[in-house]
């Protein structure tokens, strides 16, 4: 067991819509340890992204807020803490990386400009140094001529490319924690390869923790240390990946694990689950799997699971373990 | 970003030929005769007649028009029927004054625009916001001239604050009524694509790229969102520019301001269709020239359209 | 297992299945969308009220719009302020304001009215041809749109007017000469982005003549931004009416013009006489505010992430 650097206990993060409150993130608990990759497995509207921006403290305050719950990193709660420490904090000690590199880079300033201002905003340097250190760290990340990239614009780079310099934002302060969320879901697949291999890399380097947000399966067997999985704003389970992928508890997991193509033989029927993804909010009071899944009994309707320590830490969310 | 520019001057060369040519048609199709029209009814024939050959008005139209656009070329525009100056010269004299009121509007459009639509974007649905934007509504649909006249009763009669129309002594504050007159339809425009370009901009991924690099907010909106935003606001700053040069008439002559517009006008009731052409082609090349300079500008503001769409794989 | 809903959580918007959606469903839903603006119901309602009075002028109005006072009441009927008889004053003449101002309103809807038929007419006709056809075709028509845009709207309609004899229908040709170019812009863009689409190339596969092609096809589907441009050039039209007679170009009297009477009322301005020039003003602001605030409200409702042209 190494050192917890990031620890979130109860997390709801609620948005307020015309419609009507929907609790994205519903009691959530996940820890992370120094220099491990965890990955939050999930289906889309699972919650993962907005846990993801409501430990950085990006939800807008206009859209929703964090309606309980701690997050606990080096001994303060970022929930609970004023604005200006959360900006010290941002960037420079949890860093983020996002999924679409063609739209989260400003198209009107240079990319020099653009990871040089880390520099500038949390190591106080001037213009130059921070253009010096933007130079090592763009090499860092393995793009070809980096001086040449200082005053080019994102359209005229690769989404690839793109991906590498928002690393090089996000590592440029040697952070504790780097959140990647989706980074390679708008990748081809060759350059998803390298962009996962580049980020295992540079955290054995500096000694990163990294959270890896994604909904494909094969990317969590890849890169995970330990793996979570959620499921409509909650954990349902949580292992190193060995266990998640060899001995899988969770209906849920099982099913995720079942569903993908390749256990099958030719002319096989595909296992899949029934039902579809819920609606943050649509249950009752019990299990939020319990419409889909095929082991549901009638304690699952009323009472909800909470997480079991299996042993070896593993732990899952449900009645029948 | 060259090939970019000649394409632009490129295309322009076609719409000025045209625009030569819609003046020159335009002043030629008037009913009458011309050099009738201007001595009188009791002219006697032979006035007419010499009046006729010294204008040039007794050679074929096709000729005509070969003579108007060389001059045009040559920067001639000919004299005026009634005064025989030349016509760039009555232009230019005039011209000082239009520029300064144009001038001075836009610059109070574009402070008081930008401001008052940033502000109304940064505190979006609030009392702010939706008084700002129905203020602009207002402004868009009042019609200036009469904006005018109310200020006016307001200031100059009520008030007295401003002691009245006309260039006076010539020091500013006769500016001062004709700028907010002229300049709050520009503003009122300017603040309402503000707004809607800043929220746009403020719904991007960028943004929260930005932010969560850990920098105030302060930066974000002027380091990253404020340069985005404004591109379209370039354009209305062009065309406004140019529709001032145009729409100074009324305001000139609501206040008496003797600018290029007046000279317009005065032609158009003593008929001098010299300079009435000169004016109208003035006018319109001007608007031309703007908006190929705001054309042209564009690269310095989107990197995007200076470097084209070259890619490169890794 | 029907997922059961807690108290005020988010109804299910992927229902999927919806019904079979008919075409004329776009409308009823921007119809919908339209009444909830409040802001275009305004627009509307100060549209139709306007319309509604200068339609039943006579109805609503005292004293005729010609008939000058002093001649039976002498000089006591100049300039009258506001007050119960006459509800926005009198002029120099005696005449009521009031009147005035309503029957100058059939002026200005009028040539909104008509102008705006003549403009869409030549530009959906223009900017079709050039948007479907292409090649010289097209080049010619943007080339002349583009001369048009490079005159400033008033100078160039008051070039054209100048000289003719004053009158309406001369007004409606010379403001749609002018104004056809924005429409036609439009309608270009709209076509050339339709044509590109699959249920145009089956109908001009099937056998459809060009015109049939371009009137069942491609225009229904461009309807919407010229409906929006229309009415938010309504407002610009009825602007530039009034500054043309404002500058004494325009309406001539003795037909009650907007305009003409703001430039009237000025005179007497220092003599404190302030409503002869400032109701007409309201009207106008009134009239265009309306239009504005209804056009902004189509082009919402529409379709709300269209990006239309906000009208000169």
């Amino acid at each position: 067991m190494g050192e917890i650097v990031l620890s979130v206990k109860g997390l709801k993060t609620y948005f307020y819509t015309k419609s009507g409150v929907v609790p994205a993130v519903d009691g959530l608990d996940l820890e992370l340890e120094r220099g491990e990759t965890l990955g939050i497995v999930g289906e889309s509207g699972c919650g993962k992204s907005t846990a993801a921006l409501s430990i950085m403290g990006l939800i807008p305050s206009t859209e929703g807020r964090v309606e309980q719950g701690e997050i606990l990193f080096k001994g303060r709660n970022l929930v609970t803490l004023p604005r200006v420490e959360m900006r010290k904090i941002r960037g420079r000690e949890i860093s983020m990386v996002f999924q679409e590199p063609m739209t989260s880079l400003n198209p009107v300033l240079t990319i020099g400009r653009q990871v040089a201002e880390v520099f500038v905003v949390h190591r106080g340097l001037n213009q130059r140094e921070a253009l010096k250190e933007t130079i090592k760290m763009l090499s860092l990340v393995g793009l070809p001529m980096p001086e040449l990239r200082l005053r080019e614009y994102s359209h005229q780079l690769s989404g690839g490319m793109r991906q590498r310099v928002m690393i090089a934002m996000a590592l440029a302060c040697k952070p504790d924690v780097l959140i990647a969320d989706e980074p390679t879901s708008a990748l081809d697949v060759t350059v998803q390869a390298q962009i996962l291999q580049l980020i295992n890399e540079l955290k054995e380097r500096l000694g990163t923790a990294i959270i890896l947000i994604t909904h494909d399966l094969g990317v969590v067997a890849e890169a995970a240390e330990k793996v979570l999985v959620m499921y409509a704003g909650k954990a349902v389970e949580y292992s190193d990946v060995n266990g998640i992928f060899d001995n899988p508890e969770h209906p849920y997991t099982k099913g995720l694990l079942a569903s993908i193509p390749g256990h099958k033989k030719h002319g096989q029927r595909l296992d899949v689950m029934e039902g579809s993804t819920p609606n943050p909010g649509d249950h009752s009071g019990g299990c939020r799997f319990y419409p889909r899944c095929r082991y549901a009994r009638g304690i699952c309707r009323t009472s909800e699971p909470e997480l079991f320590d299996l042993g070896g830490g593993h732990l899952c969310a449900c009645h029948f373990v | 970003m060259t090939n970019y520019v000649f394409r632009r001057l490129l295309a322009v060369i076609p719409v000025i030929v045209g625009v030569i040519a819609v003046v020159f048609i335009l002043t030629s199709i008037v009913p009458g005769d011309p050099a009738r029209l201007m001595v009188g009814q009791r002219g006697d024939p032979a006035t007419i007649q010499k009046l006729r050959e010294d204008l040039g008005l007794n050679r074929p139209l096709w000729q005509q028009f070969i003579d108007f656009f060389k001059g045009v070329v040559t920067l001639d525009l000919g004299r005026s029927y009634r005064t025989r100056m030349p016509v760039i010269q009555a232009i230019a004299e005039r011209l000082p004054i239009t520029a300064r009121l144009a001038l001075a509007s836009m610059a109070l459009a574009v402070t008081s625009g930008v401001t008052l639509g940033m502000v109304a974007a940064l505190k979006q649905n609030s009392m702010l916001d939706y008084g700002s934007m129905i203020a602009a509504l207002i402004g868009i649909s009042a019609p200036s001239f009469w904006v005018g006249i109310m200020l006016v009763v307001l200031f100059c009669v009520q008030l007295r604050w401003i002691p009245g129309t006309g260039t006076g002594d010539g020091s500013w504050i006769y500016l001062v009524l004709p700028a907010l007159t002229l300049g709050m339809r520009p503003a009122a425009l300017i603040a309402r694509l503000t707004r809607s370009g800043m929220l746009e901009v403020l719904g991007q991924d960028y943004i929260r790229t930005a932010r969560s690099k850990g920098l105030t907010e302060k930066a974000v909106i002027i380091g990253h969102a404020l340069k985005n935003a404004m591109i379209p606001v370039i354009t209305v700053v062009g065309t406004g520019m140019a529709e001032m040069l145009g729409g100074a008439i009324v305001v000139e002559k609501l206040f008496s301001l003797p600018g290029v517009g007046r000279l317009g006008i005065e032609a158009i009731l003593n008929r001098d269709f010299a300079i009435i052409r000169g004016q109208v082609l003035f006018m319109a090349l001007i608007f031309v020239v703007t908006n190929l300079l705001v054309d042209l500008s564009y690269p310095l503001f989107d990197p995007r359209i200076k470097y084209g769409r070259t890619w490169r794989r890794e | 297992m029907p997922a059961e809903r807690a108290k005020g959580m988010v109804p299910d918007n992927n229902r999927g299945d919806r019904s079979e959606g008919k075409v004329c469903s776009l409308w009823r839903d921007a119809w919908e969308r339209l009444k909830q603006n409040k802001a275009a119901i305004a627009g509307l309602f100060l549209v139709a009220v306007i319309t509604l009075a200068a339609v039943f002028a006579p109805l609503i109005t005292k004293y005729d719009p010609g008939v000058q006072l002093v001649w039976t009441q002498g000089p006591d009927a100049q300039l009258v302020p506001p007050g119960t008889d006459h509800w926005f004053g009198t002029d120099i003449y005696g005449r009521d304001i009031y009147s005035r101002v309503v029957y100058g309103a059939r002026v200005s809807l009028q040539i909104g009215v008509a102008s705006t038929i003549i403009s869409v007419v030549i530009g959906v006709i223009l900017g079709a041809m050039a948007g479907y056809y292409g090649g010289l075709v097209d080049d010619i028509i943007s080339w002349l749109t583009n001369v048009i845009f490079a005159f400033p709207f008033l100078l160039f309609v008051l070039a054209l007017v100048a000289y003719l004899p004053p009158g309406l229908p001369l007004m409606y040709a010379a403001i749609g000469i002018v104004n056809w170019a924005g429409v036609a812009r439009i309608v270009r863009g709209q076509v050339l982005s339709a044509r590109e689409k699959e249920y145009v190339e089956a109908a001009t596969v099937v056998g459809g003549s060009d015109v049939r092609v371009i009137v069942k096809h491609i225009l229904p589907n461009i309807l919407a931004p010229v409906i929006v441009q229309a009415t938010l050039g309504m407002g610009s039209i009825i602007m530039l009416e009034s500054s043309l007679s404002f500058l004494g170009f325009g309406i001539q009297p003795p037909t009650p013009s907007w305009g003409y009477e703001i430039d009237q009322g000025r005179q007497y301005l220092l003599a404190g006489a302030w409503w002869w020039s400032a109701f007409p003003g309201f009207a106008i602001m009134a009239l265009v505010l309306g239009f504005n605030l209804l056009g902004d409200g189509l082009r919402d409702a529409l379709d709300p992430r269209q990006n239309v042209g906000e009208g000169r």
